[in-house]
């Protein structure tokens, strides 16, 4: 980004690829699962059981992570595509919001796998 | 660098935003890169549902994991929600159909110097996914496959 010589797009190109293998293969079950937990209560106790025992958590949430570089990414090279040239404000804008959502998930995972709030009372 | 650069101003045809709409090969094209607009609103969804949970967390009488869980009820559980859900499965099926096909493009698999024929690979990603999806399946609807197995 701040050296002309060396591009910083392997970085993203990188976090594309894992998120876009991660959305092909795990995703599909992830969103019928959801789709399912409408309907039930069942379901949904049991999606929440998992997702808040560590080690399936730290698996879900790095698989989000990686979804949401992945469709930020694929945003940022579509823009070409509608004939919007991007530039450095886009870049920032665009990656850093994919930084912002990954902090956020990995905060409230903390907050929610440490009981932070509950020794804070 | 300076030193080298052209003069000529050369005529770039104009490209209209709408370009894709006319053929079928760029429409599937462009659906294939908009199938990231549904998955990123879903992963967004699913930030949604932990922020509640963890504000669940953040209340002073500290309840049980499954009233925890059901914080996220009233987003997952609402028809709209639902009917989106839907739409964010076709998208990820089509994301996955179309990036298992382009991926012997993207990386060529060599065993000693061979090159491994393309469909191999795409069927081995195939089979990758069908056996994550029962391992998932096992994993989230275990309730509904005791009751199968009774």
């Amino acid at each position: 980004m701040f050296r002309k010589d060396r591009s910083d797009e392997p970085i993203y190109w990188g976090l594309f690829g894992a998120g876009g293998m991660v959305i092909a293969i795990i995703m599909p079950i992830v969103v019928l699962a959801f789709i399912v937990a409408g309907f039930s209560d069942g379901v949904l106790a049991n999606i929440g059981h998992i997702a808040l025992s560590p080690l399936p958590g730290i698996v879900l949430i790095s698989c989000l992570i990686l979804c949401i570089w992945h469709c930020l990414h694929r945003i940022y090279h579509g823009l070409h595509d509608l004939t919007i040239h991007t530039n450095i404000v886009i870049h920032l804008a665009l990656y850093g919001l994919a930084a912002f959502l990954s902090l956020v998930f990995i905060v409230l995972f903390i907050l929610i796998e440490f009981n932070i709030y509950d020794k804070l009372s | 660098m300076e030193l080298n650069k052209s003069t000529r101003k050369p005529y770039v045809r104009p490209v209209k935003a709408n370009w894709w709409t006319n053929k079928g090969f760029y429409i599937a094209y462009m659906l294939r890169e908009g199938t990231c607009i549904p998955i990123f609103l879903f992963v967004l969804e699913l930030l949604w549902a932990y922020a509640c949970i963890a504000c669940g967390a953040a209340s002073k009488d500290p309840m049980a994991g499954l009233q925890r869980i059901m914080f996220a009820k009233s987003i997952i559980q609402n028809p709209l929600v639902i009917c989106f859900n839907i739409l964010v499965l076709v998208a990820v099926v089509y994301h996955a159909i179309t990036w298992f096909n382009l991926m012997p493009k993207a990386q060529r698999l060599f065993i000693g110097n061979k090159l491994v024929d393309g469909k191999y690979f795409v069927i081995a990603l195939y089979a990758v996914t069908i056996l994550v999806t029962i391992f998932g399946a096992i994993c989230f609807f275990s309730d509904f496959l005791w009751l199968f197995l009774k």
